[in-house]
């Protein structure tokens, strides 16, 4: 550039009287020779209705979208082997009426991996395929009001990662390390009532049969093993005293935005009690708790400050005791303090990063800490992120990594990556030490439509 | 709209090269007035011009619809003329927009967008909200479908937000409204883009503006007639040329002007977007409310709420 400026500097000595006389002769300068532009797309069909929306022809209206997958993961630790290997198709779309929208989200899964790996027939034979609905609901909006029916998730929380509010929706865990938050997060039966003034949200939610996490089947590599019998798996929803209540209150400001969160809930997360330990019978336990939670976002210059706080009430906890130098599973009912704080930070050099810290105290403090940065190259095509999380103690990292290329609008690879190395797990969560042998890579590929 | 009228309301200018600014002193000194020619007509002054442009009509409100296509480019020459030609297929995505100006509260307009095509990030939205006061940045938010959040896009108050608007050539910086007051003017000189009769005006952001900025210069052609700006060519803190702005098909609905096609062009990436709107609508009836967090996370209410717009 310097040089074209030093050219332009020596040209003007001697091409400007010339230059001159030529503008003089072309007193309007044509500018159409810099106006083309050929982008390869047809763009002379104008609307000529000038209304952005389509002609009615019809009162209902079908939008449909989704994707086929080719995934694979393979673990690279101990043992080696694949937990996935088939494609997968996701289904999203919405019925628009002149009543209501009909909203619904679903996927199939045809995963070989466990035929592959030789697992337990019955176990294998859920997985070609295994499908779920994860949301099927109407929608009314009607004024400041929106009312909700159907099978919904519902998001609570202003964290990334360590969300500690989200309490609401089930989690599919059945994959463990292989599924998103966003991806296990699984819709359940429920009537949300919306109501709007200004800068102030208000949510109510009525849940008649909860549903709780899901965890990997027995039969599943990381499943139960199949000699142990569990109790109330799956029976626990049919109990009429399951009704669920819950509201949420956001105030949103020119600084940031604060929720306050009440619920009347059981425990999502399965705990396990022991009924027998010599023929190794346990029962599934969901009880009913308070929980009362605040969020809360502050804009502030280039960061985005971000805190969440709950506190359970007498919440179920898994315990374990130890009875002759093994460590059986017991229950409690305990007060749970749960705090988290995070960052985001969004440099248009150096990416977008996020730190959240968050804990929780029951007997003891137990803590997670992650790290994450993600960075768009090649104009958005090339997508690179990258996560550690620390379990408890610096010793116990957990580090993710994953590169996207989006081929083209409809294509798209991903290869990612997961290692862990647990070596001091806590006392309290013995469990954790398995997740070690989880090293694990995979490649998938994704078509939209 | 205003999304887009604001990307009209950006152009500001530049530091001119030494053969334009000669030029410019030739035709200065060679102007009819100057010879006593014509009769002395009185030009406004750039300030004039540019608080014009900033605040010229562009409909208390408007609904329309978008396709926006990027690429990388390459230059190709036939019979004598250059030709600037996408390298590999253009990345096209079509969304809606709804603005409004609210003038109150010291909130100055409020804008919404979201994302129809393509099938991977359908659902996206964004939503901005310009002020009053001078200097203050817009308050930008972001829905993500796939999480099911609202998002706050936090930048930098005191650096510019060069981040890219739906991955587009067009920078956040771009869409933000600007001020009078924001700004050094200069009129450079006065040229006709096919044929419409222009003002050259060379603009310096000031103050906060000059931090929260990443263009070191504006140059911007504004047309006469309607006050749009027609060209505008921004040049970085060295002065070296980054992006051209080229706004044609310009049509007059419901009687205010409204270019219909906006070409960028990244000189330093070799990477130009289009952005055209597809179908307009000016001044329509819509509540000021409509444009909230809540249209925003919840496309099927905006649908409702735009249906009745478009049934009105």
């Amino acid at each position: 550039m310097k040089s074209q400026v030093s050219l332009t500097k020596a040209m003007s000595a001697y091409i400007l009287p010339v230059l001159a006389l030529i503008f003089i002769s072309y007193p309007t300068i044509s500018l159409s020779s810099e106006d083309e532009f050929d982008f390869g797309f047809e763009d002379s069909e104008e609307n000529k209705d000038q209304r952005p929306l389509e002609k009615k022809s019809s009162p209902f209206k079908i939008d449909l979208n989704g994707n086929i997958t080719l995934k694979s993961s393979r673990q690279i630790g101990s043992p080696k082997r694949w937990n996935y290997l088939g494609p997968s198709l996701k289904l999203k779309g919405s019925l628009n009426t002149p009543y209501a929208f009909l909203k619904f989200d679903g996927d199939s899964e045809f995963n070989l991996a466990f035929k592959i790996e030789k697992d337990d027939e019955t176990f294998s034979k859920k997985h070609l395929p295994k499908s779920r609905l994860r949301e099927i609901y109407v929608q009314k909006s009607f004024g400041k009001h929106t009312i909700y029916l159907g099978k919904k998730i519902v998001v609570w929380g202003k964290a990334d990662a360590l969300v500690i509010t989200d309490v609401l929706t089930p989690k599919d865990n059945s994959l463990l390390l292989l599924t998103d938050i966003e991806k296990s997060r699984t819709g359940q039966l429920l009537f949300e009532w919306d109501f709007y003034l200004k800068n102030i949200e208000l949510n109510l939610y009525a849940i008649p049969f909860p549903l709780y996490n899901l965890y990997p089947d027995q039969g599943h590599p990381y499943g139960l093993p199949l000699n142990y019998t569990v109790k109330n798996q799956g029976e626990f929803t049919k109990k009429e005293q399951n009704s669920e209540g819950a509201l949420r209150i956001n105030y949103e400001s020119d600084w940031g935005s604060t929720a306050f969160l009440l619920a009347s809930i059981h425990n999502r997360d399965s705990v396990l009690e022991t009924i027998n330990i010599f023929d190794l019978s346990f029962q599934e336990k969901h009880e009913r708790y308070l929980f009362l939670g605040l969020t809360m976002d502050i804009a502030l210059k280039k960061m985005l400050l971000k805190t969440e706080m709950a506190y359970e009430k007498e919440k179920l906890t898994q315990t374990y005791t130890e009875f002759f130098g093994q460590q059986i599973p017991t229950v409690a009912k305990q007060n749970v303090l749960s705090l988290m704080g995070g960052v985001d930070y969004n440099h248009n050099r150096w990416g977008n990063w996020i730190f959240e810290i968050s804990g929780s105290k029951i007997e003891k403090w137990s803590h997670l800490l992650l790290m994450s940065f993600s960075k768009n190259f090649l104009n958005e095509d090339l997508k690179l992120s990258a996560s550690i999380t620390f379990y408890d103690h610096l010793k116990n990292p957990s580090l993710s990594a994953s590169s996207s290329y989006r081929i083209n609008d409809s294509l798209k690879a991903t290869l990612s990556s997961t290692l862990i190395d647990i070596q001091k797990p806590l006392d309290s969560n013995p469990m954790l030490s398995g997740l070690s042998e989880m090293d694990q890579i995979g490649l998938e590929i994704k078509y939209l439509f | 709209m205003s999304s887009i009228i604001h990307l009209i309301q950006t152009f500001n200018l530049n530091k001119l090269c030494f053969l334009s600014f000669s030029f410019c002193l030739f035709v200065f000194f060679n102007s009819p007035s100057l010879k006593g020619e014509e009769k002395k007509v009185e030009v406004p002054s750039p300030k004039e011009i540019m608080k014009k442009t900033f605040n010229r009509n562009e409909g208390k409100s408007s609904y329309v619809s978008n396709i926006l296509l990027s690429c990388q480019f390459e230059i190709v020459k036939k019979n004598n003329k250059s030709k600037k030609k996408c390298s590999s297929p253009p990345r096209i995505k079509e969304f809606k927009s709804i603005a409004i100006e609210i003038q109150k509260d010291s909130i100055d307009a409020k804008s919404l967008s979201l994302i129809k095509k393509p099938a991977s990030e359908k659902g996206l939205g964004f939503m901005q909200v310009d002020y009053i006061e001078e200097g203050k940045s817009s308050d930008q938010w972001m829905f993500l479908p796939a999480l099911k959040k609202t998002k706050r896009v936090v930048g930098d108050e005191d650096g510019p937000k060069t981040g890219s608007f739906f991955g587009s050539e067009i920078s956040y910086e771009d869409i933000e409204k600007h001020h009078e007051n924001d700004f050094t003017y200069k009129l450079i000189k006065e040229e006709k883009i096919k044929e419409t009769p222009t003002w050259v005006i060379e603009m310096t952001p000031t103050g906060k503006k000059a931090k929260t900025r990443s263009y070191g210069k504006s140059t911007s052609w504004i047309s006469k007639r309607s006050y749009i700006v027609l060209k505008t060519e921004h040049y970085d803190k060295r002065g070296f040329l980054l992006k051209t702005f080229k706004q044609s098909n310009v049509e007059k609905i419901n009687g205010i002007w409204i270019a219909k096609r906006m070409i960028v062009i990244n000189h330093q990436k070799s990477r130009m977007s289009m952005l055209k709107l597809k179908s307009v609508l000016i001044n329509p009836q819509f509540s000021e409310d409509l444009i909230s967090l809540r249209a925003l996370k919840d496309e099927t209410f905006l649908e409702s709420e735009l249906q009745k717009i478009h049934g009105k």
